[in-house]
């Protein structure tokens, strides 16, 4: 560890530059910053990501960045009291499209996927 | 080989004894004509005794034919080994290149410090090629009364017999006549920087001040060696500063009468002093500095601010070392830990009869990069859930890395060993470990952590949790947390019991010996290790991550919540959970994981702090925790850092101690406001000018020469500025400044040199308040709610 490779920290700030660069630079200035709070995320569950080390660091990040958005969706749906699973479950089909889609919801009109709560 | 020895009883005599019965040999493997053409050539040059012998290989445990070299007289055994090396560098060396002094130990069964019974023959003159080499004069480590010429006779030693145990804990050491010598003023900081102040010297609890208003401090300290002639000198800064200064001075003190100069009497021994230079060094990507040293023969001298041991456990740790390692105690003050660890392995494999290979490495076998991958990582390290937390246990793993080494046999030498195909693997990495032969590291960390555990059995005898223990442990902590004070480390005072000494005693003893277990598990992966193999290395941390794991597994399973895990400890929480809760976890944990584990502490409660750059990310390591007892742990906060000023370190301890007294978040909301005052009180003080500038140094540790920094960093402007006063600064030195206008449009002016400061300079007062606003601000971080966590 940190003798021959980097210890996966370091590997997450050298994945995090990397993607600035260029990524990063197409974004606009207030996704920016969004983009380093994301990497930064990935920092609470570095145990996780040094124990399965993949070859390619960015498979352990993409993974925590999705299981960080499950931890925190699921958090968000218990402090609102709502559970958006019943909402997925849902078995209606979806709306089929309009010519006038480019509207989001013109006057008058309700959309027809259920409200989220 | 000379002995030095204090004789039972009330006689002062110091016996000075040679004994001549020590051949240290050196052995030689190759093809056996060489071997007997080596021979002849050793015995034409030197009084050699040479035999064929067969001796272990410590790798695979198989007989080796080797050539055995017994020196008759020892200091010409590296001389011949370099001959050797030199005459057929093909051949292949072993146990040629120890230090003589515990190798004599080893061979008579005797340590340093040791209580030894001895059989004098008659005194005989020495001829010159006895004169003691450096570095082999004292396995007794203890000094004689007079001076003694180099011809003249001493007694020789007919047989000697050890009436002492160094893995006993109950032992008596020699009544050493001690005299500690200093330089007035703050202590820490290097004479070498421009500390100027008489000499200060104690013997017998007496200081007395030797300034040069009468005479020459080193005429006055001639005198007073002489009067009391120690068998131990106690210095602070005397390796680089104050022997060669007094030795200088005195060479120059004779006037033009005495050409030759006052003779400064620092051995006992009518030879040289011994001097070594200075070094700078990198270590775990950070660059130390190793002061020059001054040895002395005939007598003792450490010099505290030279020596690691002596510093983080006091003599106690040090005489405790010694007695183990078997190394001098000149040398072992002097030397990492680590270096006590390899002659430790080594003593064993001699009395195993198993060759010691020289200083190298065995290589690292071939990896796929997959298995690197999966081999080259270090300890779980689980970030803390950041908040305010109460009723929390720490889990600890004793000694866990030394512990897996002996409960599971990781050796360099039984990691993937040849015989034993068949051999459980080691998680994630398959790696066997040998089943027949019991390793050498296994062993010494099994006496290591049994002594160690003697000690702690010992300290918890008949003192529970008493409010005396309470108390001293309060004291401790805040002498801990204060900024050091000036002079030497305080021992336990005259007044206070022996309960309390021999206490105090035991827990430095115990720490030392903590210290060479940790440097055990490290020189297993450590390039120069002579018994270092790094896949024992990594089987090592994979078992420790597999440990870890199941004790997750378990305290989840029980119902704890885990707040953070950092290698070897873990801190779990329950909030209905009690003391007996926490024990069954504990041994439910044990039993699953055969390691030893116990329940370090209970906390009221504990301060989770994030990063300061990115206040939603957690760091380990910086945290704040109180125990039900009353005791705080602090970790990574300024007053733990050696950079801090002593004011801010200060200030954070005082509030510290307020804050410790609360027991919930809501008498934390209540203390705090208490210790809101006491910052208040700082700032004022600051604003007003009113804190003595010692209180202001900034301590820093120089990572190049003053010439190199490319930036105006303050540091490299203070170092710039002692670069430029004369004093020669290397990397890894440690220089003090304060901070005088932290935004002057001159760099010079924005920092001075503690040496170099003047009255006149001040010093900025905003950017100390700034200071001490930031170290009480990881006091706030939480008071007020703890974040949202997430459910679980």
């Amino acid at each position: 560890m940190g003798r021959t490779l980097a210890t996966f920290r370091e590997l997450i700030e050298q994945e995090l530059r990397g993607w600035e660069r260029v990524f990063g630079r197409a974004l606009r200035r207030e996704e920016r910053a969004h983009l380093e709070a994301m990497f930064n995320r990935v920092r609470l569950y570095t145990q996780a990501c040094t124990y399965e080390f993949p070859v390619h660091a960015m498979d352990a990040i993409n993974v925590t960045v999705g299981l960080d958005h499950e931890i925190r969706l699921r958090a968000i749906e218990a402090r609102l009291g709502i559970n958006l699973d019943t909402q997925w479950m849902d078995s209606r089909s979806l709306p089929l499209p309009r010519r006038d889609d480019a509207l989001a919801h013109p006057a008058g009109r309700e959309p027809e996927t259920p409200p989220a709560d | 080989m000379t002995l030095w020895l204090i004789p039972q009883g009330g006689n002062q005599k110091r016996h000075r004894l040679i004994d001549r019965s020590f051949t240290p040999c050196f052995y030689v493997h190759g093809p056996e004509p060489r071997l007997n053409r080596l021979r002849q050539a050793l015995e034409a040059r030197a009084r050699v005794t040479c035999a064929l012998t067969e001796k272990g290989n410590i790798w695979d445990g198989r007989p080796l034919e080797v050539l055995e070299a017994a020196v008759h007289h020892p200091p010409q055994y590296q001389a011949l080994v370099r001959f050797t090396h030199r005459y057929d560098p093909g051949l292949r060396l072993y146990n040629s290149d120890l230090m003589l002094a515990p190798l004599y130990c080893w061979e008579k069964n005797v340590f340093p410090l040791a209580k030894v019974e001895v059989d004098v023959g008659e005194g005989s003159a020495l001829p010159p090629s006895h004169r003691p080499v450096p570095g082999s004069r004292e396995p007794g480590g203890l000094p004689y009364q007079k001076p003694a010429g180099a011809g003249e006779p001493a007694p020789t030693i007919r047989a000697i017999e050890c009436r002492d145990d160094e893995w006993s804990i109950d032992y008596e050491l020699p009544p050493l006549e001690v005299m500690r010598v200093r330089l007035e003023g703050p202590s820490q900081v290097d004479p070498r920087h421009g500390r100027r102040g008489a000499l200060e010297v104690e013997v017998d609890g007496a200081w007395r001040v030797l300034d040069d208003s009468e005479e020459p401090a080193a005429l006055g300290f001639e005198r007073l060696l002489r009067r009391h002639d120690p068998d131990l000198i106690v210095s602070e800064w005397g390796d680089s500063t104050l022997f060669p200064g007094l030795l200088r001075a005195a060479a120059a003190s004779g006037g033009p009468e005495r050409a030759a100069g006052l003779e400064l009497a620092l051995n006992r021994e009518n030879v040289p002093v011994e001097r070594r230079r200075a070094r700078s060094y990198t270590s775990y990507g950070r660059i130390l500095f190793k002061g020059s040293t001054t040895t002395l023969f005939g007598r003792l001298h450490v010099d505290v601010q030279n020596s690691f041991i002596a510093d983080q456990c006091m003599l106690e740790g040090l005489w405790e070392l010694v007695r183990v390692t078997k190394l001098p105690v000149q040398y072992s003050a002097r030397t990492t830990t680590g270096t006590g660890i390899s002659y430790m392995q080594m003593e064993l494999a001699y009395r195993d009869g198993v060759l010691i290979p020289e200083q190298k490495a065995e290589p690292e076998s071939p990896k796929h990069p997959d298995e690197l991958l999966a081999a080259d990582r270090g300890g779980l390290v689980f970030p803390p859930r950041l908040g305010f937390f109460t009723n929390v246990g720490e889990l600890d793993f004793i000694s866990e890395y030394p512990s897996i080494m002996a409960r599971f046999n990781v050796s360099p030498e039984t990691v993937n060993c040849g015989c034993c195909p068949e051999a459980p693997r080691v998680p994630e990495l398959g790696y066997r470990i040998c089943q027949r032969r019991r390793g050498i590291t296994s062993r010494v960390v099994e006496r290591l952590i049994q002594k160690r555990e003697q000690y702690k059995q010992r300290l918890a005898e008949g003192h529970g949790f008493s409010h005396a223990a309470q108390r001293e442990n309060k004291i401790v902590l805040l002498n801990s947390l204060a900024p050091p004070a000036a002079g030497l480390k305080p021992r336990p005072s005259d007044e206070a019991s022996s309960v309390t000494e021999r206490r105090s005693n035991y827990k430095l003893r115990r720490a030392a010996l903590k210290w060479l277990l940790v440097c055990c598990f490290g020189y297993t992966g450590y390039k120069n290790a002579r018994f270092g193999k790094i896949e024992a290395h990594e089987a090592i941390n994979a078992l420790a991550r597999e440990k870890l794991l199941v004790a997750k597994e378990t305290a989840e399973q029980r119902g704890f919540r885990v707040l953070h895990a950092l290698v070897d400890s873990l801190y779990v929480q329950q909030e209905s959970a009690r003391r007996e809760d926490y024990a069954r976890l504990a041994r439910e944990i044990e039993q699953r994981t055969g390691l030893p584990l116990a329940v370090e502490a209970l906390y009221r409660y504990v301060v989770f702090l994030p990063s300061k750059q990115h206040p939603e990310v957690p760091v380990p390591n910086r945290f704040f925790c109180v125990s039900e007892e009353g005791e705080l742990k602090v970790r990574g906060l300024e007053c733990r850092k050696h950079d801090t000023p002593p004011l801010v370190a200060r200030m954070q301890a005082e509030a510290l101690a307020i804050l410790a007294e609360a027991r919930d978040l809501r008498t934390y909301g209540r203390k705090l406001e208490e210790a809101r005052e006491v910052l208040e009180r700082y700032l004022e003080r600051v604003k007003e000018g009113d804190v003595g500038v010692e209180e202001l140094v900034i301590r820093r540790r120089l990572t190049r020469p003053p010439g190199e920094y490319q930036k105006n960093s303050v540091t490299a402007i203070a170092a710039r500025q002692l670069d430029r006063a004369g004093v020669r600064l290397r990397p890894g030195e440690t220089i003090e400044y304060i901070i005088t206008d932290a935004d002057a449009t001159l760099p010079d002016d924005r920092a001075r040199a503690w040496t170099l400061w003047e009255g006149w300079r001040g010093y900025d007062a905003e950017k100390y308040r700034e200071m001490l606003r930031d170290a009480f601000e990881a006091f706030e971080h939480f008071a007020v709610a703890t974040p949202l966590l997430p459910a679980r």
